[in-house]
């Protein structure tokens, strides 16, 4: 009898482990199936209320064309600010009326290069950078020069979102962008 | 008699260890068909993902400029039978250096495509079979989308409906 416990218990002590490992990847499989199924993502209707979809770049502003003002969206004109078909001065001018409507004390930031974090260059590689703060009588747009220093507390924050764009030529531009309370 | 059952016995063993060497074999080529299909996965996923976020920046922004120009053509004010091809006039102004942008630029300003009509609640503008196309690095992902935007009779936007035809 001693002999057939002592199979038993070997039997046992090796199949014990072999059992728990197909249970534990049984396990693996099913979780990966049913992360592969959470991929496959939605099909058909989607309702959205409006501005829900907007970033501040998706937003209408003023520029001047050739007689009179055109509405683009920041995005088409952020770009075209970097192509050098919009001026500097004209976009910033543009980018006051989004914040015209905000309470004091409210800044709207924007970075556009062709490397990731756009925000964090300095000095002159920051030419596509712009800071605009609405003060209590003003809105005004921060020299970019300042900028790398100016943007230091919202990286700080981390409230800084970051988008990329593919232009008609295959470059990839980044583009971070803050649009809410100041942050010192 | 004892002979044939300890020949019984050691016969029982070896099939057990066998079930349990085959087991482990199954188990270990398993779990490596799964780590190189994770792999493998895992880069097919950072394409995907970087072809997705492209195709919904580009979704984006055709609503964006549909809104955009459909809001302003509604404020501009004017008869209601024209905002359909006022907004294809105002649509074909429009520039961008966005890749893909010129597939939503032709199909807006497509007389067959564009529909924008005055209804109960203020207005409705259907743009039909937009095309959705980003080709990266040997990669393409491609979607038709149907557009419905809805405003408020001053030109507010109310709803954004996209649909994907198949």
């Amino acid at each position: 009898m001693r002999p057939n416990r002592r199979g038993q218990e070997s039997k046992f002590l090796t199949g014990f482990p072999v059992l728990l490992l197909v249970v534990v990847l049984i396990g693996i499989f099913i979780g990966f199936s049913f992360t592969l199924t959470a991929t496959k993502g939605a099909q058909g209707v989607i309702a959205e209320r409006g501005r829900e979809y907007g970033n501040s770049f998706y937003q209408p502003i003023n520029q001047p064309i050739t007689i009179g003002t055109q509405e683009i969206l920041v995005l088409d004109a952020l770009l075209r600010v970097d192509s050098g078909d919009i001026k500097r001065q004209a976009f910033e001018n543009g980018l006051y009326a989004l914040l015209a409507p905000e309470p004091a004390g409210s800044c709207l930031v924007l970075a556009l290069d062709r490397a990731p974090k756009p925000g964090a260059k300095s000095g002159q590689e920051a030419r596509n950078d712009f800071y605009i703060i609405k003060e209590t009588n003003a809105i005004r747009a921060e020299n970019f020069w300042i900028y790398l220093s100016l943007s230091e507390p919202y990286r700080r924050a981390g409230v800084f979102s970051e988008t990329s764009v593919v232009l008609h030529d295959g470059t990839r531009m980044y583009i971070e962008y803050y649009f809410g309370r100041c942050v010192s | 008699m004892t002979g044939l059952l300890c020949m019984h016995g050691k016969r029982g063993d070896v099939a057990f260890v066998l079930v349990v060497v085959v087991t482990i074999a199954a188990i270990l080529s398993a779990g490596m068909v799964m780590v190189t299909t994770q792999r493998e996965f895992v880069k097919q996923t950072g394409e995907m993902s970087r072809l997705s976020s492209d195709a919904a920046t580009l979704e984006s922004y055709a609503i964006a400029v549909s809104a955009m120009v459909g809001s302003s053509e509604i404020r501009a004010g004017g008869k209601n039978e024209t905002l359909a091809e006022r907004f294809m006039a105002k649509s074909r102004e429009q520039e961008s250096l966005l890749a893909g942008s010129r597939g939503f630029y032709e199909r807006v300003t497509a007389p067959e495509a564009v529909q924008f009509i005055s209804t109960n609640e203020g207005y409705s503008l259907h743009i039909s079979a937009i095309p959705i196309i980003i080709v990266r690095e040997g990669h393409k992902m491609q979607r038709i989308m149907n557009l419905q935007i809805n405003f408020d009779g001053q030109g507010r936007v109310h709803k954004v409906y996209k649909e994907y035809s198949t």
